[in-house]
């Protein structure tokens, strides 16, 4: 017996595995204000002054608290776009920087054709309508 | 750190779908071609070091499977869930301490085995990033679309890296033969422009400088670094740490001029701007210089975590074979560039 002879037998499985993930206090508080005020923050270092969007509750770069909270956008710019073909119909992704931050924050652009977003764009946030405590509290953002 | 030079290397064809084998048995492959190639057998191998992903495996802790087919039991053996060219920090290390004088690196990817854009997508953050939908292809997508608009460039130079790479992959004959149309997959990436999704494995077997001898090729250097994790937290149209990387690793080695001194340069581009992008990071200069991705890099086969090793692979074939005397292997973890690693290889007589 050649074992390269050997029709491939494939076994089939999936693995589902629940978890439950803490949004973090900076994360949590960031989802509390979206869901119950329908308004956007960051945390800013202490440090270098950079205004984290999501919140972190320390500077990735200083390492340092990031204890002051501070309104961020409603409206934002994006900073690079991308188009998932192979959704249907295609979802048009984004890192858009909220007026007030310093970092980006991923979402998904509506009202506007794929060929017609431009980075630099101007947008603004559109809640949902209920809301849960859950990223997707946020819609997404349009073009101004 | 003592001299640590590589004995020899050996890689798998790398394929579409490797339905024949599991990934123990496809990391035994690549194991059994390296001992055959170096004539060497199992007794002479000090420690085993692999690198793997447990997602991608479809187990947790994945290494545990993968070891004794390495060739690992009985062996102080240990693993890194990066790409292979961190692994071989680990092993290099192992041997630079001169608490062993010889060190086996296997590292295999199998993504035809799960799906492999979920398992992009279970990388990312749960909270803020992940119900976004996001995965590898659009997060490489996102970086392209920075990447042209901060040089002012039009996706006309994608296109042709991706062909300059399709070119050099078609010469390669361990490179994953695919039929990748140019469609848009993740604007402004098209399919034939991201690095393909592949089956296959490396090995790369290291000694000190008692055990090499005579002319050889040494890792003479190198240099990693990680950058911060968030897609919105660091510009993706930039090299980020690459560029630190980059400098690390030519000082280690005492490159003062990359363009001159280097003869090979072999890099994981998972995309087509990718392979522009991290050319920039090196250092180098648009034209010109040492031979650029002569395997078609990547964008030839991107096996898991054993794509970067291949790198390491191919610098040392070339090396090995006369084409040059100084090369440089770059490997990558994370999607569009979070972690990077460079290692400076040299041909010369021992040490």
């Amino acid at each position: 017996m050649d074992l390269h002879d050997v029709a491939p037998v494939l076994v089939e499985g999936r693995i589902r595995i629940p978890y439950r993930w803490p949004a973090g206090r900076a994360g949590g508080r960031f989802l509390t204000l979206l869901r119950d005020e329908g308004r956007l923050i960051g945390l800013r270092c202490s440090r270098c002054r950079r205004v984290f969007v999501p919140p972190r509750t320390r500077c990735l770069s200083c390492h340092v608290p990031c204890e002051e909270e501070v309104g961020v956008g409603p409206e934002g710019e994006v900073l690079a776009w991308t188009v998932s073909r192979r959704a249907s119909p295609p979802a048009v992704l984004a890192l858009v920087r909220l007026d007030g931050a310093d970092t980006a924050l991923l979402h998904v652009l509506h009202g506007v054709e794929p060929t017609a977003v431009r980075n630099g764009l101007r947008v603004k946030a559109v809640l949902a309508e209920t809301r849960r405590g859950h990223i997707t509290d946020l819609d997404g953002f349009r073009p101004l | 750190m003592r001299p640590v030079g590589i004995v020899g290397v050996a890689q798998t064809r790398h394929a579409e779908r490797r339905d024949d084998v599991n990934y123990a048995e496809l990391a035994f492959e690549v194991v059994s071609d390296l001992l055959a190639r170096t004539g060497w057998s199992h007794d002479r191998i000090d420690t085993v070091i692999t690198a793997s992903s447990d997602f991608w495996d479809g187990r947790t802790i994945s290494d545990m499977a993968v070891q004794d087919a390495a060739g690992a039991a009985g062996k102080s053996a240990s693993k890194v869930s990066m790409d292979g060219t961190f692994a071989l920090v680990y092993a290099a290390a192992r041997i630079g301490s001169g608490a062993y004088r010889t060190c086996l690196v296997v590292a295999h990817g199998k993504a035809s085995e799960g799906n492999p854009r979920l398992i992009a997508n279970a990388a990312f953050d749960p909270i803020f990033q992940r119900p976004m939908g996001i995965d590898d292809h659009l997060a490489l997508g996102l970086q392209a679309r920075r990447f042209l608009d901060r040089r002012r460039l039009t996706p006309g130079v994608l296109v042709e890296a991706a062909a300059r790479s399709a070119a050099a992959a078609a010469t390669n004959p361990n490179a994953h033969r695919r039929q990748a149309a140019h469609v848009l997959v993740a604007d402004p990436l098209h399919e034939d422009e991201i690095a393909p999704d592949s089956d296959g494995a490396c090995a790369v077997l290291l000694a000190d400088a008692e055990t090499v001898r005579g002319e050889a090729v040494w890792l003479d250097g190198f240099a990693f670094a990680t950058d911060v994790h968030g897609l919105g937290d660091r510009d993706l149209g930039e090299p980020g740490v690459l560029r630190q990387v980059a400098r690390e690793a030519y000082r280690s080695a005492g490159v003062r001029d990359p363009d001159r001194e280097l003869d090979v340069v072999e890099v994981h581009d998972a995309s087509s701007a990718q392979t522009l992008l991290w050319r920039e990071g090196l250092g180098l200069a648009d034209a010109g210089g040492p031979a650029w991705n002569p395997s078609g890099g990547a964008m030839s086969a991107q096996p898991g975590f054993a794509t970067g090793l291949v790198r390491v692979a191919e610098v040392f074939e070339r090396l090995a074979q006369g084409e040059g005397k100084t090369g440089l292997a770059h490997g990558m973890t994370g999607f569009v560039g979070q972690a990077h690693c460079a290692w400076i290889l040299r041909k010369r007589a021992r040490a």
